[in-house]
């Protein structure tokens, strides 16, 4: 037996509290100096820890934990009925869902600005040609952009709207009560207001806001429709 | 491991708001709370101040507690996070003040030591990690497995952690007794 083996075989004993030294292991710590010694420290340790673990002061710590407890619990108790009602799980699929509208948008900005560029590509003309089409190109291509853009956030809203009604029906057919409004609102406090990025990508920059007001409406009219037929 | 129906039904009191239940909650756990966090972060004061945060804490979060499991390990998880949290926050090696343990008895032997004393002093110079470990087997007396559940983490590394925690501590105390003769 190695030192090492001897004082792993120690630390296994402690951690099953036992306290007494089996044969081999005494047979190694009796012609073993260092390991004698180890094992006197850690005895020596465990008889420490037994005046140590035992004596505690008294506390009362009710009527001080009490006291600060009303502001910190009403509002767990509002979540608690929150995340116990069912209507948890329709709106953390809307949330989901304006999520993947939020992913839908970034792919669409992408493959925007990949076709875009392979437009550019496609369009790059000869030298001579340049320098006949340069103005024709230029007003040509400015309105051609912004006709993609066009088409693409009527293909963004249309693809909100579709998620805010199948949202709004997930919503009214479990028919469940919502959250209050203010812990609702989709683009105030917290997380879901970040499934929509503050900052688009390129192509969609200009039109973040316009982008946010949209789907804030869309989901203004589902809360109020939910309201309304409940 | 079944759940006290007792405490099923405190929880449900306290969740309900019933002032009764939230005191008798305290008053159930603190000793275990706070004597976990005396040791893991040897002032009272501290340890009064954290344990309190303890309560709030679970307060705030009784409703996520998964009812098929006891309290009491659930309860030691946030009050152990919230020491090392503690501890991590101080950021630096103990001072002297921070190895005076002010809420031990006064109980010294004739020859000027005390164990108890050695003990808290030994433990503070160790890393969170193992204080942790340390705590929850020797005070709290929970098991290797134990241990592991409360802290989240594999047994083989809460016993790698807790044989570090013996043998550095025995360590400690073998400089005193070298520094005392
Ligand atoms: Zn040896």
């Amino acid at each position: 037996m190695t030192c090492l083996d001897f004082e792993n075989r120690v630390q296994e004993l402690l951690d099953l509290r036992q306290t007494e030294l089996p044969g081999e292991l005494s047979a190694h710590a009796t012609h073993c100096a260092e390991c004698h010694k180890l094992w006197g420290h850690l005895q020596q340790l465990q008889h420490s820890v037994a005046a140590w673990q035992t004596w505690s002061p008294t506390v009362t710590l009710a009527d001080a934990v009490l006291q600060r407890l009303p502001v910190d619990f009403e509002t767990t108790a509002n979540r608690q009925i929150v995340t116990t009602r069912p209507a948890c799980s329709p709106l953390s699929g809307f949330v989901v869902l304006l999520a993947s509208a939020a992913t839908l948008l970034i792919a669409l900005g992408i493959g925007w600005r990949i076709s875009s560029n392979a437009t550019y590509a496609n369009r790059q003309p000869s030298a001579a040609a340049l320098a006949a089409n340069h103005l024709v190109s230029v007003t040509a291509l400015a309105p051609a952009a912004d006709r993609q853009l066009d088409v693409l956030l009527h293909g963004a809203r249309d693809a909100y709207a579709a998620l805010a009604s199948q949202a709004w029906q997930e919503v009214s057919t479990t028919n469940v009560l919502l959250p209050p409004t203010d812990s609702a609102a989709p683009f105030s406090g917290d997380d879901p207001a970040a499934s929509v990025p503050e900052t688009l990508s390129r192509p969609l920059a200009p039109y973040g806001r316009e982008l946010r007001d949209t789907v804030d409406s869309w989901l203004l009219q589902v809360f109020q429709n939910q309201d309304s037929s409940t | 491991m079944s759940v006290d129906v007792s405490e099923l039904e405190l929880v449900q009191g306290c969740l309900a708001g019933k002032v009764a239940c939230q005191r008798q909650f305290v008053e159930q756990f603190e000793g275990m709370i706070f004597g976990l966090c005396l040791r893991m972060l040897g002032r009272r004061h501290d340890a009064e101040d954290v344990a309190q945060e303890v309560f709030l804490r679970a307060f705030r979060n009784l409703h996520r507690w998964d009812q098929e499991r006891p309290l009491r390990p659930w309860l030691l998880t946030i009050a152990a996070n919230r020491c090392r949290t503690h501890l991590e926050e101080r950021g630096r090696r103990p001072t002297p003040t921070d190895l005076q343990a002010d809420w031990l008895p006064e109980r010294r032997r004739p020859g000027g030591r005390d164990d108890a004393e050695e003990i808290q002093q030994a433990l503070a110079t160790l890393r969170p990690d193992y204080q942790q470990c340390f705590v929850l087997f020797y005070q709290q007396e929970l098991s290797v497995q134990e241990v592991a559940e409360v802290l989240d983490c594999p047994e083989g590394t809460v016993k790698t952690w807790l044989h570090r925690a013996r043998k550095e501590m025995a360590e400690y105390l073998r400089k005193r007794d070298i520094d005392q003769d």
